[in-house]
């Protein structure tokens, strides 16, 4: 699929915007400062979704939170961590030693939590700027290895696949995971419409300010 | 109130949850309040219904969970709060005290439309205030269609995970404490085979047995590895035996005062040691001795002792050393007994006597006897062929060889010769005896010996003798100690042997000397010295005996006439016959003659009162008579006579010898007055008379 230069811009503008809200969250929550950043993002199919994530984990156990959403535009997001990473976050958040690097309920808890802020942000951060109302289940908590988690979304393969590299920056360590969000089939084009459609009017105005857009 | 009963239509189903539930509207104020909130928090329905819920909980103002719950309110995706992260969203302690921990899931609902209406017309009511109701309406209608004309209440789903937190708690701590007492134990179990291989290093290095032995079970639970090198046996060996080890190893004589030993520990402290010498088999059949070090190890669960813990230390060089400086000891102790013994005397044959008596006793044979050879100076010089048995001493069961020779033929040159160097000979077995002459053997075999052992009697190159002992009853195999016991007795024996005899000599010289200072060269009767000398010791004696003492002073009547008439040869010739006759007068041995002056003579009779002294005098008389000399100057007889002065007295502290001697002497010379060849007594009284 390929996106014209606009619309690349406005999507790592949205998504940008959606993860400064999730930060300023994070912040409030924990009290220690929190970055956390989007280097770049881009539109796979899924058949390259798989082995792109496994160069990025190295095969390793991810554990990952999801968020399903329908509406005008329906698919799933995903906050994907290593495991290992995902713990070291937790302990961060928590204060709380791991005694070992399995997650248990209480490190879900917080995962969970996390997920659901940064997920939160994105999701809110593009369905608001559309203006389009879009139905959330509640958010799941999933460990596994890349295939499994891939292969367990049963996803068509004329679905498309939004990739967002993130980085949690906390106190001096750099956690590093990914936001997948998986668009169903049409859903994908229906949100480029909408982003079209939002912008076309304030075009000439600031084409590259959607920040803006978010605030009026 | 429609909106407060709509929300209870919609939400009054969540009363029966065990949950918290509550709805809250877009400015806070709670719409809904299920019965377990009114539970947990104690603030009821009716209280909290449409009121800020700031009010009571104003933490939920914070931007925290403001601006999360904006989105709610905007239809935005649901919003967790996890018990990590929040510990109660709506604070409630239980009854225990403890705060009760919740996750709360927050989701958006949408709010039934007549609210809108309400706000619309609220809003249509001001604007128809300001007069401009129409434009309003129309702006009101446009922005529902723009900007999602809906909105929406947040569903608070509150769960409480209190039990869950703290059983997790729980199980965390269980499993940190599982795992820290895992790494501990590890840590133990190696510190342990760390400690196990430095003891089992130390016991295997340590020059020294160590070991347990199970006092129930009667074996060897423990042994380090210097068994092998001190005993020859392996380890495994060791154990194998099981309780035969023991009666298998254990010297007889100490085995059976091993159940002895081991009776101890049962009133044994824990601490106290139990020492004890004993002596082991080698491998090679060699006995070694070892000091063992032994203290309870463990216990029954009744508190009797069931292991010891033991060092054994091999002390078989000590042993020897110590035995051969016992033997050394001993061995000089007795010589020096014997050696004493026979020096006490210089009396020959009672230091021969005293030799075989005490090598008899001390080596504890049959027979001790010291042959002596003579010197037989018939035939070949410095070859002496002759002897006989000496002196012996001997047990019930021999028979005496006191006084046996010697056949020539054991004393044959070369036989003679071995002797002379000094040469021992020790037969064990006379019956198998091989390489000892055939004659001697014969000898011995008469003598009804069966184990000899002979040492020589060398003074100088001179052989002595032969210092022998013999056992009859038994064969015997000499020891080395008593060999050289013997060589040293022999030695002892040589000096002793010839000490007396040169006593011996000494002694005779020494009679020889003393006859000749005391006796007169003439008449061999005692000179006046020794008269004197007698004479006063016989006056101390009995003056303390209150015994009588006489004195009898003759002289030979005109002797210097008899000179003149026959010459000085004939006088001493003459002299010598009344010396003789007057000794044969005197009968009893304490009685002294003595040759008092030229031709006068003293008598000194101890315990002799006056009549006796007189009866002696007359014998004197008679038997000088009896001689017949004659004598045809002399005026009262042709033959020689005597005159005699009697005296006695018995003596007293303050008498002197010169008071008896004056008062013979006045009587012999009243006998001489008197006309001589007669005698005069003088008593006490007498005495006093003149």
């Amino acid at each position: 699929m390929n996106l014209t230069v606009d619309q690349v811009d406005v999507l790592q503008e949205l998504v940008n915007i959606g993860v400064g809200r999730a930060a300023g969250v994070l912040n409030e929550m924990i009290g220690s400062p929190i970055c956390l950043r989007i280097p770049y993002i881009k539109v796979l199919s899924p058949q390259e979704l798989q082995p792109d994530l496994e160069i990025r984990f190295n095969g390793d156990i991810l554990s990952t939170v999801g968020l399903s959403f329908s509406g005008s535009f329906a698919g799933t997001a995903e906050l994907i961590f290593p495991t290992e990473s995902a713990s070291t976050l937790v302990e961060v958040l928590t204060g709380e030693t791991a005694g070992t690097p399995d997650l248990d309920s209480v490190k879900i808890g917080t995962l969970l939590e996390v997920g659901n802020i940064v997920l939160n942000g994105i999701m809110g951060s593009l369905s608001n700027v559309l203006a389009q109302h879009l139905e959330y289940s509640l958010p799941t908590y999933v460990e596994g290895r890349i295939d499994k988690l891939v292969n367990s979304k049963q996803l068509d393969a004329k679905a498309s696949v939004f990739l967002a590299h993130t980085r949690f920056i906390i106190e001096q360590l750099q956690i590093a995971g990914d936001i997948v969000v998986i668009f169903k089939v049409g859903s994908f084009d229906a949100m480029l419409k909408a982003i079209d459609l939002a912008f076309e009017g304030d075009n000439e105005r600031d084409p590259g300010s959607p920040e803006r857009v978010w605030h009026s | 109130m429609n909106e407060i009963q709509a929300a209870q239509k919609e939400f009054g189903i969540l009363d029966r949850v065990p949950e918290g539930v509550c709805v809250l509207r877009e400015d806070f104020s709670v719409l809904f309040w299920n019965r377990c909130l009114e539970d947990w928090t104690g603030i009821s329905r009716s209280e909290i219904l449409l009121k800020d819920i700031g009010i009571y909980f104003p933490h939920l103002h914070q931007p925290k969970y403001a601006h999360r719950l904006k989105q709610i309110f905007e239809g935005g995706p649901p919003t967790i709060f996890s018990s990590q992260l929040h510990k109660s969203i709506i604070p409630a302690q239980m009854a225990d005290g403890r705060w009760r921990i919740q996750h709360t899931t927050v989701t958006t609902v949408p709010a039934p439309d007549f609210r809108f209406r309400e706000l619309l017309s609220r809003a249509c009511e001001c604007d128809f205030r300001l007069g401009n109701a129409a434009c309003e309406s129309d702006i009101v209608e446009s922005h529902q269609q723009l900007n999602n004309p809906k909105s929406f209440y947040a569903l608070f789903v509150i769960e409480d995970v209190t039990d869950l937190t703290y059983r997790i708690q729980d199980y965390r701590a269980m499993r940190d404490r599982a795992l820290e007492e895992i790494k501990e134990r590890t840590k133990v179990e190696e510190a342990l085979r760390e400690s196990q291989h430095f003891i089992q290093t130390i016991a295997d290095a340590t020059p020294c047995l160590i070991y347990i032995y199970d006092l129930i079970e009667k074996r060897n639970i423990y042994i380090n590895r210097q068994v092998d090198l001190l005993l020859g046996y392996t380890v495994e060996e060791i154990q194998q035996m099981g309780s035969q080890l023991f009666p298998n190893l254990m010297y007889p004589e100490d085995l059976w005062q091993v159940s002895a030993h081991q009776e101890k520990f049962t009133t044994a402290q824990d601490g106290d040691i139990f020492e004890r010498e004993y002596r082991i088999e080698h491998r090679s059949g060699e006995w070694c001795w070892f000091h063992s070090r032994e203290i309870v190890f463990a216990r029954t669960a009744e508190g009797l002792p069931k292991q010891i813990l033991g060092t054994a230390q091999d002390i078989t060089k000590r042993k020897w050393t110590e035995e051969a400086m016992r033997l050394q000891t001993e061995r000089e102790r007795l010589m020096g007994v014997i050696t004493q013994h026979i020096r006490q005397s210089l009396n020959l044959s009672e230091v021969l006597n005293t030799a075989v008596t005490q090598v008899r006793q001390f080596l504890g044979t049959d027979r001790a006897i010291i042959f002596r050879f003579m010197p037989n100076t018939h035939k070949d010089r410095n070859v002496v062929k002759i002897g006989n048995v000496t002196v012996e001493s001997l047990a019930s069961n021999c028979t005496s060889i006191l006084g046996a020779n010697i056949p020539e033929c054991c004393l044959r040159e070369g036989n003679f010769s071995y002797y002379q160097q000094g040469n021992i000979r020790a037969i064990e077995d006379v019956s198998t005896a091989a390489n000892f002459p055939k004659c001697h053997i014969e000898l011995l075999k008469k003598w009804g010996v069966k184990a000899n052992l002979e040492v020589p009697i060398l003074q100088g190159e001179q052989l002595w003798g032969l210092l022998m002992v013999q056992q009859c009853g038994t064969v015997r195999a000499w020891q080395p100690l008593e060999i050289e016991l013997m060589k040293q007795l022999a030695n002892q024996l040589a000096i002793a042997i010839q000490q007396a005899e040169l006593y011996q000599q000494l002694q005779a010289a020494n009679e020889q000397l003393q006859r000749l200072a005391s006796s007169d060269g003439l008449t061999h009767l005692a000179n006046r010295r020794r008269f004197d000398e007698y004479l006063l010791q016989q006056l101390l004696i009995l003056a303390r005996e209150k015994q009588p003492l006489s004195l009898i002073l003759c002289d030979i009547d005109f002797f210097k006439s008899y000179n003149d008439t026959y010459g000085h040869q004939a006088g001493d010739e003459c002299l010598r016959l009344v010396a003789k006759a007057i000794q044969r007068a005197v009968k009893r041995p304490a009685d002294l003659v003595a040759r008092y002056g030229g031709e006068e003579f003293a008598v000194i009779l101890p315990n002799t009162d006056l009549k006796g002294a007189l009866r002696v005098a007359k014998e004197i008389q008679i038997r000088v008579k009896d001689l017949q000399i004659p004598h045809f100057a002399s005026e009262v007889s042709d033959c020689i006579t005597l005159s005699a002065g009697v005296a006695c007295l018995i003596p007293t502290a303050d008498i002197s010898s010169k008071e008896l001697i004056a008062g013979a002497d006045r009587a012999l010379y009243q006998a001489k007055n008197l006309g001589r060849d007669r005698i005069v007594m003088c008593s006490e009284s007498c005495l006093s008379q003149v």
